[in-house]
């Protein structure tokens, strides 16, 4: 089905021909033009239509993805740039839109994407590398003291000196967790509130058990992971082994949240798409969904 | 022996550059831009040329060194090549002239590394050292075979770093500015295509 | 050659005058006497004459012998801009490795040294040429060998007095 669509697409664009040109007819007809289309930079090319034209399909970089949202280039790839009269076309934007989402994702229905795409075009919503509000997730395996440990790395765009670059905001890892945990519904150990007049002496009692340590923290405070795994990387005993995935989080395009990721798989609908798109109607539904990200519970 | 002097001079000051940067915050112009996208490009594909001889079991091995050399000179310093596979996620990382070795040795009577014609490339963003990187995408499909019929066959996607620097040299005793596109780190990722 | 001319008539001024003083004197005791000095004056004076026109020649046919040398330079620069085409074609088109390697032989003898510069432009705007990364004629010759692209057009070119080329100048297209 999807298959189907994003042939016409190609097909509607290269050929203006209808829409409904049954798709055994289309295939060699892809095949013609990108063979039309090679240059001659490689010894030996693969002369392969369907496998090439589900390549193009693929959204091969999150930058494809930015350029495709924005309708800034077109089906080959090639960069439109601003004087050009395609670049950022409603009707090719309309086009990219229907073609960036996991097609075998239940959780988004047809119905939000379509009045997600119809807002993103009627409010002229563009994403902007630069822009902020959006944000890496990367899976990573660190090694704690030999046995391996997943670590995650919240990671965002910085400007410095005269470019950007990559920096990690938050870190979460599951091995830190349980040194935090606690239960504020019992009512647990505690310093009573007259210690102060003892000088705290107290304290040594308190702190006999290691385990109990966390009833004489106060009740908003939030562990930072981020400062034990700089402590622990410091050290010596947090070690890099490998990445394992990414996704991106987005509250770029206003009144939604959407999430990409990597799809590698047979198929048109593969590379880089939306894997979760969520409506959100106020400040207090984003701030409740950043938590949820952040791990922040 | 004054001529071979001054041309010592000549060769010597080519290798001896410094670099300078586009005007602060100037960016590039996209006609230039196109200029640097295609020269990358140019790269890029010198280097699948390399990989196809470096692979190729004909190539003698006197050429097949040579050849490395000239494609590691394609590379910045440290680059590294970080591979994974449809199974194991999981990246090994490769120095560059260890990953052209270990494909000059692999274990297969005949191989064939293809190249698809298609190609992604990046915007050019600037970095905090002024330098700019972009990515370019291609893809590679590769068969062993060994004289007993076993067949081995993938088709990987490359992420290939492009770092891109205007830099000056003497020449002659004039200045002659440049762009110095090298190849840094590349992903090469197993796909299911 | 202004200075030659202008000495050329002040000496013919200064023989009219010569001669029309030496006319002008009518004593004829001294006649005879007056008239052997008058032709051998006029022979030394046609002698000089004769002797600046030959000087003059000289130059002339020095002159006309420069030109025609650079003009012959000029010919023999614009055969190795073809040389040059047809051997970069030649190794980039070459079936082996061997033959290839004979040809960036045959053609390192046009160049002053192996490390003769080679600059590409790759793009030209505003009358600025943004160029690739300096290489060599040794390595850019090899780097055609490996690729077999030649997508390069032949631009300026640099010679020393020996008619060597010292730069090379490409034109990516």
């Amino acid at each position: 089905m999807f298959t189907i669509r994003l042939i016409s697409f190609i097909n509607r664009s290269f050929f203006k021909t209808a829409y409904t040109v049954p798709r055994i007819f289309l295939l060699p007809l892809i095949f013609i033009v990108l063979t039309l289309c090679s240059t001659n930079g490689y010894g030996q090319m693969v002369k392969d239509g369907e496998d090439e034209s589900r390549l193009y399909a693929q959204t091969k970089q999150i930058n494809q993805f930015f350029r495709r949202f924005n309708g800034e280039e077109d089906e080959k790839g090639e960069r439109y740039y601003p004087n050009n009269k395609q670049y950022r076309n409603v009707k090719l934007r309309k086009k990219y839109l229907s073609i960036l989402f996991d097609e075998n994702n239940g959780g988004i229905s047809k119905d939000l994407q379509v009045q997600f795409a119809k807002d993103v075009l009627e409010k002229n919503l563009f994403l902007n590398f630069h822009g902020g509000n959006w944000f890496a997730e990367v899976h990573t395996i660190f090694t704690m003291n030999g046995k391996d440990q997943p670590v995650t790395l919240f990671m965002e765009l910085e400007k410095h000196h005269q470019g950007t670059r990559w920096i990690i905001s938050k870190v979460y890892a599951d091995m830190f967790e349980p040194y935090f945990k606690r239960d504020t519904t019992k009512i647990g150990q505690f310093l009573h509130p007259l210690s102060h007049e003892l000088a705290f002496m107290n304290l040594r009692k308190a702190f006999n058990n290691p385990d109990s340590a966390n009833h004489y923290i106060n009740k908003r405070f939030r562990p930072d992971h981020s400062t034990l795994f700089l402590y622990e990387v410091k050290r010596g005993n947090l070690r890099f082994k490998t990445v394992e995935d990414m996704k991106f989080h987005f509250f770029q395009a206003a009144g939604w949240y959407f999430e990409l990721s990597l799809f590698n798989r047979p198929g048109y609908n593969t590379g880089w798409l939306i894997s979760n798109l969520v409506k959100i109607n106020t400040d207090k539904d984003k701030e409740i969904l950043r938590k949820h990200l952040y791990y922040e519970k | 022996m004054l001529n071979s002097k001054f041309l010592y001079t000549v060769i010597a000051s080519l290798f001896i550059t410094s670099a300078v940067f586009a005007q602060s915050g100037a960016d590039i112009s996209p006609k230039r831009k196109q200029a640097i996208d295609s020269l990358a490009l140019e790269k890029v594909r010198d280097l699948s040329k390399y990989i196809s001889i470096i692979g190729d079991k004909r190539t003698p091995f006197s050429e097949a060194t040579r050849v490395m050399d000239r494609a590691e000179e394609l590379f910045a310093p440290d680059s590294e090549m970080g591979v994974s596979s449809i199974n194991k996620k999981e990246v090994s990382y490769y120095k560059v002239r260890k990953y052209f070795e270990r494909l000059m040795a692999l274990n297969y009577d005949r191989v064939s590394i293809e190249w698809y014609n298609i190609f992604y490339i990046s915007d050019l963003e600037r970095q905090p050292d002024g330098r700019y990187v972009g990515v370019v995408t291609i893809y590679q499909r590769f068969e062993g075979t060994s004289d007993d019929g076993l067949k081995y066959k993938d088709t990987t996607k490359k992420d290939i770093t492009i770092y891109v620097e205007r830099k000056k040299t003497q020449i002659a005793g004039r200045t002659v500015e440049f762009w110095d596109v090298l190849l840094g780190d590349i992903k090469v990722t197993e796909t299911s295509a | 050659m202004m200075r030659t001319i202008r000495n050329s008539s002040k000496l013919s001024m200064i023989a009219l005058l010569v001669l029309l003083m030496f006319g002008g004197a009518g004593c004829k005791s001294k006649k005879k006497a007056m008239e052997a000095q008058a032709a051998a004056e006029k022979a030394r004076l046609e002698q000089e004459a004769a002797a600046q026109r030959e000087r003059e020649a000289e130059l002339k046919r020095q002159r006309e012998a420069e030109e025609e040398a650079k003009r012959a330079a000029e010919a023999r620069r614009e055969t190795p801009a073809q040389k040059l085409d047809l051997y970069f074609s030649a190794i980039a088109n070459s079936g082996n490795v061997n033959s290839a390697n004979s040809s960036i032989n045959e053609a390192l003898s046009l160049f002053s040294s192996p490390d003769t510069p080679v600059l590409i432009v790759i793009a030209e705007e505003n009358g600025q040429k943004d160029y690739d990364r300096p290489t060599t004629i040794r390595d850019y010759m090899n780097y055609l060998k490996d690729t077999k692209k030649n997508m390069n057009k032949i631009g300026n070119i640099k010679f020393d007095n020996t008619g060597k080329i010292t730069e090379l100048e490409l034109i990516r297209q």
